[in-house]
Order: C-alpha cells, then structure tokens, then sequence
C-alpha cells in the first residue's frame, strides 16, 4: 500500500509534479517551502539529504517532531496524520525536489535583451507602425522647432525697430512675441527627445550607421542647445534690465545659435536624401562632405525662409484669437495690430519661398536625375496639385485679410473698387494651377476627351501655364499690399504723378512679359521651356524690387489723409489669420512628407535600403490623413502653450489675505 | 471660451477640407521593385519579357523614357531604338552601343538632348549584369533583331566574384 503510493510519485516528469492535495491542506508549507529555507528546511534541501529509501524513517520523525538534523528550531510533532498519506506526502518532497528532477529552468526572458547581443534592424511600434509613430514626432517636432527659431529672428528685428525709432509699441511688440517662445522651446526640446528615443528604438540599425557617421557632429549640437537656453532666457527675462544694446545682442546670439541647430540637424537629414561623402557601400570618406551635401544649403535656406513665415503666420492666429476674445478696444487694437505685423511677416517669407524651393528642386534634379522625376512626374506629381489648391488658398486668405485690413484705414475706401479685379486676378491663377496635367479619367472618359488632357484645360495644366499663373499671383498680391500700404497717404512730391505712371509701367510689362514667355512655353522645345522660368521669376522680382523702392521714396513726405484705426476690422479677417495659419501648417507636414518620401525604399538614397514592413510608399490619401492629424495635434499643443503664455500676463503670486499664505 | 471652441470648429474644418483634396487625387501605393531571377537557360522571348519588365519596374526607365510617343519628351524616345543602335556611334555594333549608353550613359549623347541620365548599374537602381543584358534584350527587340543572351559577355560587365 505504502510501497504503491510512493511508487505513484516515484515517476519524474519534466516539469515538478503537482503536490498531493493533503500538502494543502496539512500545516507542512507553514515552515516548509520548495526553493528556500523558512523555519524548517527547504523540500530540496531534505530531497538532497534523504532518498526514497528513507521514507519509513522520516514517516516516524515527523509523527513525533523534534530537533537536531537541520538546526535548534523543533518540528512539531504530527501525530494525526496517517502513514500512507505522510508517505505520500514525503514521497513527492523527495521525488520532485531531487537535485536533477527540476532541469534549472530559469525565468522567461524577453527576447531581444541579451546583453551584447546584436540589435534587431527594426522593431515594432504598436497600433499605427513605427513609420507613422517617427512621421508625427518628427513633423511636430519640425513644426516646433521652426516657430522656436522664426520668432526670434522676427523679435530681434522688431526690437531693433523700436531702437531705432524709439517707438515702445514695438518694444512691447518684440517682448509678446517673445512670450510665446519660452513654452514652445520646451515642447520643442521635449519632442526632440521623443523622437530620439523613438529612432534609436524602433530603427536601431538606421541609427547606428547614422551615428557612425555623424558621431562628430553631437556635441557641437548639444553645446548649440546650452547656448542657446541661456541667450533665450536672458533674452526673455533680461527685458528692459540691460542696456537695449547688451539686450540685442542678446537676441542676436539666441538666433545664431539657433540657427546652428537647424544646420546640424539639417546636415543629417539632408544625408539621407542626398548622401556625400561616403563610398558607394556607405562607408564614410569625408566628414565634411557628408555634411555639406547636394541639398544641405537649400534646405537650410528654404527653411529659413519659410521657418519665418510660417513663424509669423502662427504669431498672427495667436494675435487672432486674442483679439476675438478680446474684451476692450484697447485690446482689440492691440491684438490687430499684432495680427497685422504677424501676417506681414508671413507674406514677406512665403514670397521668396517658390525662388527656394526651385533651387531645391534643381539641386535634387542635379544630384540624381531619378529622385527628381520621382518628385516631379510620378506618384508625386499629384502632391504639388494638392499643394497648389493650399498655397492658392493661402494666396486668397492673405489679400482677403488685407482687403479687410483697409477698412480699418480712412481714405482707403477709394481702392475698393479694385478688389473685384484682384479677387478675379487671384481665383484665375488659382484654377490654372491647380489644373492637374493629366485628368483622372475613365477609359470612357479620356476616349470622348481625345486623350488624358481635357480639350479645353488641359493645356493649362502644363508648367508654363503653373509657372505663369504663380507668378502673376505674387505680382497681385504685392498689388493689394501696396493698394494697402497707399491707404491713408497721399503723395506730396511734385513727381507723384510720373511715379504712379512708371509703377503701373512696371507692373503691366513684367506681367505681359511673364505671360508671354508662358504662352512662348507651349511652341518652343522642353530644353527651351525649362529655362523659361528664370526670366519670369526675374521679371517679377525687378518689378516687386524697382516699385518698392519708388514707392518709398514717392512716400516719404506724403501727406496723411487719415487714420489707420486699429481695432475696426471685421471679425472675419481674424478667421482669415487663422487659415493662414492652418494652411501653412498643413503645407509643411505635406512638403515634409515629399521631401522624406522622395527617398522611396531608402533609409540613406542608393547607400542603405529599407528592408521594413514600411519600405511602400503609402497613397496621397493616407499621407495627408497623417497630416492632418499631425496639423490637429500640433494646434492642439498650440492651445496650451497660448493658455500657458496667457498665464504669465496674470498678476504673479500674491500671499492670501487671510494669512494662510 | 466660446471663441477657442469656434476656432477649434473652424480648424476641423479646413483640415478636413485638405484632407477631403488629398482623397480626390491618384491613389497609388508604390512597392519596392521586385527583383526577377533570370535562369541560364531562359530563352530569347523570356529574356526580351524580362527585360520589358526590368524597362517599366526596377530599372525605372520608363519615369523619363517613352517608347512610341508622338511628341519628343525631355529624353530619347525608345521606339525603334534597335534599328537605330547599329550605327549610332560608329565602330560600335548595336550590342555595344547598348551597353555604353546603359553602363556609362553620358559617353554619346543623342543629339538635342542634354545628359541627364544616372548610371544604372549602380545604386540606388543597381541593375546587375544579366539584368542588363534583359534590358539590351529588350531594346533590340524594338525595331531590331534580338542576338543578346544571358551568355553574352559585354566588357563593361562587372568580374563575376
């Protein structure tokens, strides 16, 4: 009987047998446990003294308790308990603790985390994929960090103005805008670090080749970031505490930093697109090469430029919520005022921006023929349709606004009947370039068009109709700021007359010269046509340069006919700012999107491929579904850091009065 | 309050006008090109198809390249490039005329046109020796007689290691 029921536990199974339900119910696991001593030994250190032959022995020492074998501590005595259980019982303390019976099986590891172990190529991000996770970090990011390095750029100038001219209002002016930088830089710098964290985990190989090349190129970052922390908050809280000179050369050192920043981290990215410096299997020749890259200038210019405008369209919707949540005049002429300078220095970066962005695209074109048409003729050729109906947008908001930004000048009402020809102007240019090339069409469809091209526009859809109609659209919304401008002024000087004649001189040749070197684009060969652009874009440029440098002079004395009264402007002009804004956002997580897309299945172009799940380039439609939330998250940060920003205007810490403190 | 909440509504709204555009255009998803195993003992319709295939996929030849158009583009057109190759440049024969312009594309440029075209045997297109002779292939076929096989040897080919 006995014999059997310890013959039952004599047979060893891989994993330790289950303990007879009478351990359970018995008081042994009150002293005794598995693996450790407690206050009597532990089962495997008994298995390790004692064998199976044992058992009549040990049935009796635990009938009768006591001390002795293992230490001081007495067994109690057991005496209830019958024999064929209890040899049961130590039958299975003997069998499934022997030394060997367990094969050490040690705790379950996560794969992946042996140290020293090579780092997989990729790893998983949950839900949405590792692409889409890095894409919104790293767009937001960008979108901080462009805001955190236009403003100061705009503050710096605005201060100098108020130097100059000794006029507080843009004191002040430089000292909100500047407001706005301090919280942004923290989410700016938080993000950075998001996306860091991000890369090394989810792309650890991309990484490692990434540092292996621009390894040298940290520190001087990192030194670039403490800099610019303390220019940035001496700048900010040394307002009016230094001497106005010691104040702007403050500003000057936070923008030189900042700008350093932007072309280190420039250097990196622009390596992946346009890889420098590096043998064809990737391996590093030149450091500085590897910086100084095909695309690095551009992109550090074009970001430049549109960091500004983008910098002053986001100043110009905080300028416009303040203002509709204004409660007093004073405010609201404030905030107008405000809102005004935002968007002009909105207007003065997204001019110059096309001149950029085309020497971008001719040093991509230069650097590899075949990441141009990827650009410009295949899948992505749809992108720049959407961008156009953006930036036409973007067109339409800003003489919009400044067509209501008249209504606040006195005397001004005398353009108003121009704004009907300009609103044509501007909507004409919009269609045009907005025409696709080739229509979306059914077989059906492109048979009864006699082709992809619709019959009538789909000559309009070519570049020198894209080209001619951009072109024309700068030139008319220089037209409405200068209507704007002329508002409450009237010339004085004796040559007012000839002056006004020469401006429209200007404007009507350098607009019937672009127009027909766009008409010209469509009878002469694509070698020609391509080189047609640089004369319109220079016709257009000597127009907006030679009529702004008349107009000063033909300004200078002019008499003021009325006032500009801030505050007196329709609350849809604040909406109009607040598109502005949007769109821009909207435009740069697009461009982002192509300037990382060109890339295709390439982590570093033609060096290091993509071999991840993501390797694909997603639809249009899918990457501005991920703009656009990119754009809603980054407004809603936005909202906090207004709500932030708006704190610091309430009055500082004040003790309780009833002295609770 | 009610301001922020406008302007929210506002927000939602032209984002989701961009994104509505970004739904109306072309929806196409592009895959890395596929790589094709060409076999020793393809035979000389098999070579010409892949080659047809390596043309419009992995070779992306056809982003600037037309074969047939009406109208001249920024490159040659590629219809009856195999009646041409012959006697493009002289002392080459088609064969060797073909693999000039594929491994080094600047050496002879087609009158009217500008270089422009990258070496295509190298990253990030990197077409291989017997790709390119599919390519060659190919070409010939368009107005020619195909004589290029897989054993053929060009002397612009890379030592097999």
């Amino acid at each position: 009987m006995l014999a059997l029921a310890v013959l039952a536990f004599l047979t060893p199974g891989p994993v330790r047998a289950e303990a007879p339900p009478l351990m359970k119910q018995s008081d042994c696991l009150a002293c005794h446990q598995p693996d450790r001593k407690v206050v009597g030994p532990s089962f495997t250190d008994i298995a390790g003294r004692y064998g199976t032959a044992d058992i009549p022995k040990l049935v009796q020492k635990v009938k009768q308790g006591g001390a002795g074998n293992w230490g001081a501590l007495a067994m109690s005595p057991h005496p209830d308990l019958k024999d064929a259980d209890l040899g049961a019982m130590i039958g299975w303390i003997l069998t499934a603790h022997a030394p060997g019976a367990n094969p050490a099986k040690g705790p379950d590891v996560i794969a992946g985390t042996k140290p020293g172990q090579e780092a997989p190529a990729y790893r998983n991000f949950p839900v949405i994929g590792s692409r889409v996770a890095i894409w919104i970090v790293a767009q937001l990011h960008l979108m901080f960090a462009a805001f955190v390095l236009a403003v100061p750029m705009f503050a710096f100038i605005i201060e100098l103005i108020g130097y100059r001219t000794k006029d507080e209002r843009y004191d002040h002016l430089a000292h909100e805008f500047t407001k706005l930088l301090s919280t942004s830089f923290s989410f700016t710098a938080s993000l950075g670090v998001l996306l860091s964290f991000l890369l090394i985990f989810l792309y650890p190989k991309l990484m490692s080749y990434m540092t292996a090349i621009f390894g040298w190129t940290f520190l001087p970052y990192v030194l670039l970031f403490f800099a610019e922390t303390v220019f940035l908050y001496s700048y900010y809280y040394g307002w009016g505490k230094f001497h106005p000179k010691v104040h702007l050369l403050l500003g000057l050192g936070l923008n030189i930093t900042g700008m350093g920043i932007l072309f280190i981290a420039d250097s990196w990215l622009t390596f992946m697109n346009s890889p420098n410096g590096v043998t064809e299997s990737g391996e590093l020749v030149n450091r500085w090469a590897a910086v100084h890259n095909f695309t690095w200038m551009p992109i550090n210019v074009h970001r430049i430029i549109a960091n500004i405008a983008f910098g002053g369209s986001i100043a110009g919707a905080y300028a416009a919520f303040k203002f509709l949540d204004a409660k007093t005049d004073e405010e609201r002429a404030h905030y107008d005022w405000m809102g005004y300078i935002g968007n002009f220095i909105a207007i003065s970066g997204l001019l110059p921006l096309p001149f950029a962005g085309y020497w971008l695209g001719k040093e991509i074109y230069a650097y590899s023929q075949n990441m141009g048409m990827t650009l410009m003729g295949g899948a992505f050729s749809w992108l720049f349709i959407i961008q156009a109906v953006l930036i036409g947008t973007l067109f339409l908001a800003v003489n919009y606004y400044l067509w209501l930004g008249m209504e606040r000048i006195e005397g001004a009402e005398r353009f108003r009947k121009f704004i009907k020809y300009l609103l044509g102007g501007v909507t004409v240019c919009f269609l045009v370039w907005a025409t696709p090339h080739s229509l979306v069409a059914t077989v059906e469809e492109s048979r009864k068009m006699g082709g992809a091209h619709h019959p009538a526009l789909g000559v309009l859809g070519v570049m020198s109709a894209k080209n001619t109609a951009v072109n024309i659209l700068i030139l008319t919304t220089y037209v409405s700021f200068l209507l704007y401008r002329r508002g409450n002024k009237k010339a004085t000087v004796p040559w007012a007359k000839t002056g006004d004649r020469i401006e429209f001189l200007i404007f009507a040749s350098s607009a019937i010269f672009v127009i027909f070197l766009g008409v010209l684009g469509y009878f002469v060969e694509a070698k020609v046509r391509i080189r047609l652009s640089v004369p319109q874009v220079a016709a257009v440029l000597f127009a907006m340069i030679s009529v702004t440098v008349i107009d000063i002079f033909m300004f200078r004395k002019a008499e003021i006919t009325g006032e500009i009264r801030w505050g007196k402007i329709p609350r849809r002009a604040q909406y109009a700012l607040f598109l502005i804004a949007i769109t821009f956002t909207w435009i740069m997580g697009l461009m982002g999107y192509v300037r990382a897309g060109i890339r295709q299945h390439w982590h570093v172009y033609g060096v290091m491929r993509d071999e991840s799940i993501n390797a694909f380039t997603p639809t249009l439609g899918f990457a501005a579904k991920v703009v656009s939330v990119t754009v809603l998250l980054f407004f809603g940060f936005l909202a906090i850091i207004f709500w932030l920003t708006g704190l610091t205007t309430s009055a500082d810490w004040k003790p309780r009065k009833d002295g609770q403190a | 309050m009610k301001t922020a909440l406008k302007l929210l509504l506002f927000t939602l709204l032209v984002t989701g006008f961009y994104t509505y555009i970004g739904q109306m255009v072309p929806q196409t998803e592009v895959h890395p090109p596929k790589t094709r195993e060409l076999r020793a003992d393809m035979t000389q319709d098999e070579l010409i198809e892949a080659g047809q295939e390596i043309v419009g996929g992995k070779g992306t030849c056809l982003g600037c390249h037309t074969i047939g158009a009406d109208k001249p583009g920024r490159f040659p057109d590629l219809g009856g490039v195999g009646a041409r190759a012959g006697s493009r440049k002289p002392g080459l024969t088609d064969v060797e005329y073909l693999a000039e312009s594929l491994y080094d594309p600047n050496a002879f440029i087609v009158e009217g046109y500008s270089p422009g075209m990258p070496q295509i045997s190298k990253s990030p297109i990197g077409l291989t020796d017997p790709e390119i002779l599919a390519v060659i292939a190919y070409l010939q076929s368009l107005g020619g007689e195909p004589s290029v096989t897989l054993q053929t040897h060009l002397k612009q080919a890379r030592a097999p290691k």
